[in-house]
């Protein structure tokens, strides 16, 4: 009984709903006036904006590239210095140079051992020479003499073990004449190095290319677009001056950016 | 084609200019629905000037969030849920409450056949009468189609209150249409 009168009144209210969604009322003529009004108020605020907008990402975008070109111009000297890419060639030691001076015993050291194991063998100077033409096959790396000396060579499980000075030229695979590299442990006698062999013996390092200010923000910029934590204080390299042009391109950007948004403030 | 739509061929050709913002669509929208929905906010809000607000602030949010209509349903529909959206926001502001008094379901004898035969003013006449709470109930229910669980999310009630205000709507109409027939 009560079922059937809920389902009567559903079926009332369809009824009902068929009729009043279809009904229209008269609507007073004003009120589309009112909207249009609104709607040309609301474009009206929105289309400053928008060229305000432009105007200032464009001035900010030129304030940037002058900070950052005044600096670069100002500093151009400081980007290379020769000078002090000389000194540290003097003072470090070198990674291809003689590398320890305690003598007692020379070892041979399989192909298969890790660079580790190099390391950790005491009392054992390595000397690496890297050769890619005969003519320096020809002069290895200098030594001090009358030493033994172990010439380790990159042919698989064949070590040559020398008594003296001398070197082996082996015949090898076409694939290793380009290329060869020669690993040789030598026992040094420190007493007997002087020191003009030892400044002798350096070859310098390669000169750590450091790359441009442009370089290294676009390679920030790249870590910022892939997700990376961006680092900015890689830009600054140690330049103090760098680090002030950053700092007012920086300010000058957010005064810009609150100057903005505090005018256009709704 | 509708000739209401002209210069515009079809509904998405409308629907696209007025994502762009050209007023002429957005006229030919108004003219079409103003009416119909002109219907809708009086049935929540009586006659008055709240319907008219509720009207020209539902066509204010229609323009302005055109671009989230994604074709999914029809336009009117769409329309239709932001002028019912804006009438209850306007009934909150104005201090009326849907949970109020009930809390038990009245138990209705049958509908008048002559609720059958009501013309559509006559329809209107006697929803506009029902109170504030229980007429927004019995509106969203029983004209919009919306479940109990929607309106009790709508209007932050419980389930068991919508369905309770709902019958007691449903009594008073019935009460009103007898005062009516005597």
């Amino acid at each position: 009984m009560k079922k059937s009168s809920i389902d009567n009144w559903n079926s009332i209210e369809k009824k009902w709903q068929e009729k009043l969604t279809s009904h229209e009322e008269e609507v007073p003529a004003a009120i589309w006036d009112q909207i249009e009004k609104k709607l040309d108020e609301k474009k009206g605020r929105a289309i400053p904006f928008i060229i305000n907008r432009k105007q200032w990402s464009w001035a900010a975008i030129l304030l940037i590239s002058f900070g950052l070109g005044w600096w670069q111009l100002s500093n151009t000297d400081a980007l290379i210095d020769h000078s002090n890419i000389a000194n540290q060639i003097s003072t470090q030691a070198p990674k291809s140079g003689v590398e320890s001076t305690l003598p007692e015993q020379a070892e041979v050291v399989g192909l298969g051992e890790t660079s580790e194991s190099y390391d950790s063998a005491p009392k054992v100077a390595r000397v690496s020479h890297h050769s890619s033409s005969k003519e320096s096959q020809d002069s290895p790396a200098p030594v001090a003499s009358n030493m033994p000396v172990i010439i380790e060579s990159n042919t698989p499980n064949n070590p040559v073990i020398l008594a003296d000075n001398r070197t082996i030229e082996k015949e090898k695979p076409a694939s290793l004449v380009k290329e060869e590299s020669i690993e040789m442990l030598i026992d040094i006698q420190p007493s007997q190095a002087s020191n003009s062999e030892k400044e002798n013996s350096y070859v310098p390092e390669p000169s750590k290319k450091r790359h441009s200010l442009f370089a290294r923000v676009v390679k920030q910029l790249k870590h910022a677009i892939d997700g990376d934590p961006v680092d900015w204080q890689t830009l600054k390299q140690g330049d103090p001056k760098l680090e002030n042009s950053i700092h007012q391109v920086a300010n000058t950007y957010i005064k810009t950016e609150q100057v903005v948004q505090r005018t256009f403030q709704f | 084609m509708n000739k209401n739509l002209l210069p515009f061929h079809n509904e998405e050709e409308l629907i696209e200019a007025c994502q762009k913002q050209d007023r002429r669509a957005q006229h030919i929208v108004y003219q079409i629905n103003a009416g119909k929905m002109m219907a809708v906010c009086k049935r929540y809000l009586g006659v008055g000037p709240d319907a008219e607000d509720a009207l020209m602030e539902g066509f204010m949010k229609v323009f302005g969030k055109i671009d989230n209509f994604q074709g999914q349903g029809s336009f009117e529909g769409w329309i239709r849920k932001i002028m019912v959206n804006e009438s209850l926001m306007k009934l909150r502001k104005s201090a009326n409450r849907f949970d109020q008094d009930i809390d038990e379901t009245y138990d209705l004898g049958h509908p008048e056949d002559a609720f059958m035969h009501l013309g559509v003013e006559d329809i209107q006449n006697l929803i506009l009468e029902l109170p504030p709470g229980y007429r927004t109930i019995f509106n969203l229910y029983a004209i919009e189609g919306y479940s109990h669980v929607e309106i009790a999310d709508m209007l932050q009630i419980s389930e068991g209150t919508s369905k309770s205000q709902l019958s007691r709507a449903r009594q008073i109409l019935q009460n009103k249409l007898k005062e009516l027939q005597a």
